[in-house]
């Protein structure tokens, strides 16, 4: 009896001490060759007035510390093969000035940051959008999330055959406060094809409607219902890379702590290195008031 | 060779069979009198052979004059017949289970040694073998064991579903009795449906599939249950630590019909009901629904010696769910209930017609039901107000089903089955109910998609044909599928060969299309039943393959069967959900969630087994590769498959100790999952375009690996002194002897870092089963 006691003791034991940490643990992980490198972030739009920003990184594994800015690097731009401008950057935050390039125009970039191999990504400028028509309405009997004085933007594009498009829209108010106000509010889509979208992102592809003439609807929110003087509208198509880029981002961001969504892969373009080269073109149509 | 000179050697051995007679019956077990699946019959005079079909069926044509017929089966004792064949001849032959348990094999093809079936990728696996394989907590698991076998994997620790040749869970057509089973789950997938003392026998082909299955792409698992014992009542049970289990069977008239009758239910609830008793108070309440239950039923009647009639059903139900409620004493209340239950329920109908002794005619009809539940509710009285919330998301499937088989025997040269079959499917794609109510706003609405209706036909035929050295399987399968106003038809070819290199070695080759109209969006992200079954649409194409193997078996010294068979398998349309696609709440299409692509799949089967003695079993291993390429997914890279496992080795004992003892022992490894994991991190533009955000980035889709899984399990059975007419005996197992913390999944988390005084990312791995013994209790009369 007593030697059954002790084996049943010594049983139990076993079994717990068996299990001391073993539901987590902190493990490694066999993967494939991914190593640390440099990432390079530069989403630009044309034509602009602004300067267009990019940013440089450390790209670490991420089990390592969080990423610095690289404090030192130099871009160089490259329009249609040929030399366009050379920027020094420091802290890692960078913005291109009174550089502008057409659409089908060819813009790549390398970044060489001492110590690391030269990072290279190019894209082609994407066209300007036939827009054929603007229908705005400020309408006040449009309820969305129990805001009035909705915004409304029914577009009517002609989309270019032959190729994938991709579109984003932004609205511009300008006051007549001396100085022009400005609002770039980005639109969320209404459009019924899109309205059911899992990734919400502002971005639409032309998959259902390409070559063919469009209407494609925004709303704003009316944030600045104060009486602007002009309102333009801002139809801006993107390239693939811009697109699949965003796309993954923000279906990462959703998708993250989501048990029952699908891991998602970050779309890059970046060559000998991490991140994203990506381009954009504004066309503007003026609304008058 | 011209056609009409093949078609003429074709038919040779049906004009050779002038002056002949032929011999059919049935082929039972003496002691219960059930029909034994695969059994054979052979003359010693012209060496003359047949088996007996999934209804102990068989029909053996001879030359008039004298034979001595031999019929035989793994563990019978054999029975020699002589006689003077001088017209057709009714014989219906009763075997004795006359050999011991320790010699029960396991192999591919029971009638037929390893070497000598044409069928290949093939494997029947005892009941009383499966029972003797370790268990977890001592819940006996058919699935469990088929994950032993080479070329089969399981998906996590623990896990009963089974991944065939790099296939995927749907891909596993799963007959219960001839009716589909969907989901064979229960506990989320701890442990199969498939209660083994309601069955009789479990075969899954893993390729070379015959022109007579259809509909998957890559194994078809065999399950029939028992019928019943002809002759006396007889019963069987066990009690574990978190189950019991009874099957009683017996004669409803002697010899002419029979019933089984089986049942299982856990008591997890019922254990902890009195903890949480306890834990109640007058304002407050709190129960938790954690169960799951299985009932088999069968009957069966022998009309007369040409007719039999069986009529089965399983019904299963899990049901998991935790509810709370709270009362205060001005009047006020609160409650929530949470859960989700899901089930099946088979039911099937068939009717044997021997229409002459050369043709035996199986008509069957069958009913199928799979649903899944998720519910929420929140309810908030603060009278006068009251507030409520409520949601629920279901999915499901039922079919309904009629086919007639037929198998002839022109001759010992030929075994021609051919049949037609139709299945009317209804697909519940995922609907979610919302039940709001606050303030004055009542909302009571359902979102989702309206159930699919679809018509799935069928016909085949094959030959299993016998030259000389060669043997052959040839068929064909045609099918079609009709849905959403559009027909899918399909061609699916199916031929299986073998060729005698000596007595004692047999080369074989195989090659199969398949075509599946019905899909599994499976989540990899979660581990929750959230399978969704749907069909091909006027969007979603069927999925194909065409699977090619090569192999060779040989018996050594008359007890080692070794096999070895390499196989090719492409896929083509095969499912996943888009990246970051969420099938819950979702009031999104499922068909716009889910992207179609390819996947291909290759590797080497080996397979040592000793079938006799005291000490049995086998060892298998695997080395194989497995990936998909979706243009959505992973930038249309192709990237490897979650269960891309690249070696995968199993060894399975028995041991007969005394006649009270019997030891066994299994042992796994297996290559580790791959994952998909951050692996590099970096700053960016944020959304504004002006803002700067961490962001992580993966590599390649399921390009981490997990660390390897291993594990030992034992167990041992003592059969204590026979009481009375009950045979009692105890089971012990321990899961997982040496505690391997084997990976469930892995996340990410921080863990303090003592040399930086800060915090840092690392990969953690959850485990969830470690050392776990268990003892429980059978008997037997």
């Amino acid at each position: 009896m007593k030697k059954s006691l002790i084996a049943c003791l010594a049983l139990i034991g076993m079994i717990f001490s068996s299990c001391e940490d073993f539901f987590y643990k902190t493990i490694d992980i066999e993967s494939e060759d991914f190593p640390p490198g440099i990432a390079l972030s530069a989403i630009w739009k044309f034509p602009t007035n602004d300067d267009n920003p990019l940013i440089v990184s450390e790209a670490l594994a991420v089990l390592d510390r969080a990423p610095k800015l690289i404090p030192k690097s130099t871009l160089t731009i490259y329009k249609n093969d040929a030399l366009a401008q050379e920027i020094e950057i420091t802290d890692g935050l960078g913005s291109v000035k009174s550089f502008s390039a057409d659409p089908g125009e060819r813009v790549r970039i390398t970044l060489e940051v001492p110590g690391y191999q030269k990072l290279e990504a190019e894209q082609t400028v994407p066209d300007s959008t036939r827009i054929l028509d603007v229908k705005f309405t400020r309408d006040t009997t449009v309820k969305l999330f129990g805001l009035e004085d909705i915004d409304l933007f029914e577009v009517r594009i002609q989309d270019d055959p032959g190729r994938p498009n991709y579109y984003r829209a932004q609205a511009r108010y300008i006051f007549d406060r001396g100085a022009a106000g400005l609002d770039t509010s980005h639109f969320i889509a209404l459009t019924p094809e899109f309205a059911n979208r899992e990734n919400q992102s502002d971005l639409i592809s032309d998959e259902i409607f390409n070559g063919r003439e469009f209407v494609l609807t925004f709303y704003d929110f009316g944030t600045f219902s104060t009486d602007p003087k002009y309102v333009f509208l801002e139809l801006i198509q993107v390239t693939r890379d811009y697109y699949l880029n965003r796309e993954s981002q923000a279906l990462s961001e959703i998708a993250n702590g989501n048990p029952f969504a699908e891991p998602v892969i970050l779309h890059q373009n970046v060559r000998q290195g991490q991140g994203i080269f990506a381009l954009s073109y504004a066309t503007e149509w003026l609304i008058l008031r | 060779m011209s056609r009409p000179f093949l078609f003429l050697l074709w038919m040779l051995p049906f004009f050779a069979l002038a002056q002949k007679y032929t011999i059919h019956g049935v082929i039972r077990d003496k002691a219960s009198g059930e029909s034994l699946i695969a059994a054979g019959v052979y003359d010693l005079n012209s060496l003359a052979g047949a088996n007996t079909n999934s209804y102990g069926f068989y029909s053996l044509t001879l030359p008039a004059g004298k034979v001595r017929l031999r019929y035989f089966y793994v563990g019978y004792e054999e029975v020699l017949l002589e006689f003077e064949l001088s017209r057709d001849t009714t014989l219906d032959v009763k075997l004795s289970a006359g050999i011991q348990l320790g010699e029960v094999e396991i192999t591919a093809g029971r009638e037929e040694s390893i070497e000598r079936t044409t069928r290949m990728s093939t494997v029947d696996l005892p009941v009383d073998q499966i029972k003797k394989v370790p268990a977890l907590l001592g819940e006996v698991d058919v699935l469990k064991a088929l994950q032993l076998l080479p070329g089969v994997s399981g998906g996590n620790e623990g896990t009963s579903g089974i991944y065939v040749r790099g296939g995927s869970p749907d891909q596993n057509l799963i007959l219960l009795d001839g009716t589909p089973v969907y989901n064979v789950f229960h506990l989320g997938g701890i442990f199969s449906v498939f209660n083994a003392d309601a069955l009789k026998n479990v075969t899954l082909t893993k390729g070379g599939f015959p022109a007579r299955f259809g509909g998957r792409l890559s194994s078809v698992l065999e399950l029939n249950m028992k019928e019943g014992n002809m002759n006396e009542f007889k019963g069987e049970g066990g009690l574990g630590l978190i189950s019991s289990r009874a099957t009683f069977e017996g004669p409803i008239v002697k010899d002419k019909a029979s019933f089984m009758v089986s049942g299982r239910r856990t008591y997890l609830d019922l254990v902890t009901a009195p903890i949480f008793a306890l834990a109640q108070s007058d304002s407050q309440d709190f129960g938790l629904k954690l169960y799951f239950y299985d009932l088999n039923a069968k009957m069966n009647w022998i009309v007369n010696e040409k007719h039999r009639l069986y009529l089965s059903g399983y019904f299963g139900q899990d049901v998991f769910g935790a509810d709370f409620s709270e009362r205060e004493s001005n009047g006020a209340s609160s409650s929530f209930d949470n859960g989700l239950n899901w089930g099946n329920i088979t039911t099937s109908f068939r009717w044997n017609y021997s229409i002459s002794p050369k043709l035996f005619a199986n008509t069957s009809i069958h009913y199928s039901r799979y649903q899944f539940n998720i519910r929420s509710a929140f309810e908030d009285k603060r009278p006068p107000d009251r507030q409520k919330f409520g949601a629920s998301y279901f999915s499901g499937i039922q079919d309904y089903s009629a086919r007639t088989d037929f198998d002839y025997s022109p001759s010992p040269f030929h075994a021609i089955k051919f049949g037609v079959g139709t299945t009317r499917h209804r697909y519940s794609p995922g609907a979610s109910q919302y039940d709001l109510s606050f303030s004055d706003v009542t909302i009571d609405t359902v979102l989702g998609d309206k159930p699919i209706w679809a018509t799935e036909s069928y016909l085949y035929f094959e030959d299993d044909m016998k030259f000389g050295r060669w043997g052959l399987n040839a068929g064909l399968n045609a099918s079609s599928f009709y849905v959403q106003q559009k027909t899918y038809p399909s061609l699916q070819p199916r031929l299986s060969a073998r060729y005698f290199l000596t007595d004692k070695t047999t080369l074989k080759a195989s090659f199969a299309t398949m075509t599946q109209f019905i899909n599994l969006l499976s989540n990899e992200g979660a581990g929750l039943p959230s399978d969704l079954w749907l069909p091909s649409t006027r969007r979603i194409r069927p999925q194909e393959s065409w699977q090619a193997a090569l192999g060779a078996a040989r018996v050594l010294k008359g007890e080692y069967e070794l096999s070895a068979e390499a196989y090719y398998k492409s896929m083509n349309h095969v499912i996943s959900y888009k990246e970051g696609a969420s099938f819950l709440f979702s009031n999104e299409g499922w068909e716009d969630k889910i992207t179609q692509g390819r996947g291909e799949a290759y590797g080497l089967e080996l397979f040592v087994q000793k079938k006799k003695g005291k000490l049995n079993g086998w060892i298998g291993y695997t080395l194989s590769w497995n990936y998909r390429q979706f243009d959505e997914i992973n930038s249309g890279r192709k990237y490897r498959f979650r269960y891309d496992r690249r070696h995968d080795f199993e060894i399975v004992a028995n041991y007969e100790l005394t006649k009270r003892w019997t030891l066994s022992a299994t042992w796994q490894y297996a290559t580790g999952n791959a994952i998909t994991l951050p692996l590099l991190k970096y700053q960016t533009i944020d959304n504004t375009g002006w803002g700067i955000t961490p962001v992580e980035v993966t590599g390649n889709k399921n390009a981490a690996t997990m660390p390897a899984f291993h594990k030992l399990d034992l167990g041992a059975e003592y059969k204590m002194k026979k009481r009375g007419f009950i045979q009692h005996s105890l089971v012990f197992s321990v899961y997982n002897a040496y505690a391997r913390a084997n990976p469930f999944y892995i996340v990410t988390d921080q863990d303090y870092d003592p040399q930086t005084g800060q915090n840092k990312t690392v990969f953690k791995q959850v485990s969830i089963l470690p050392l776990i013994p268990n003892v429980s209790y059978q008997f037997k009369f």
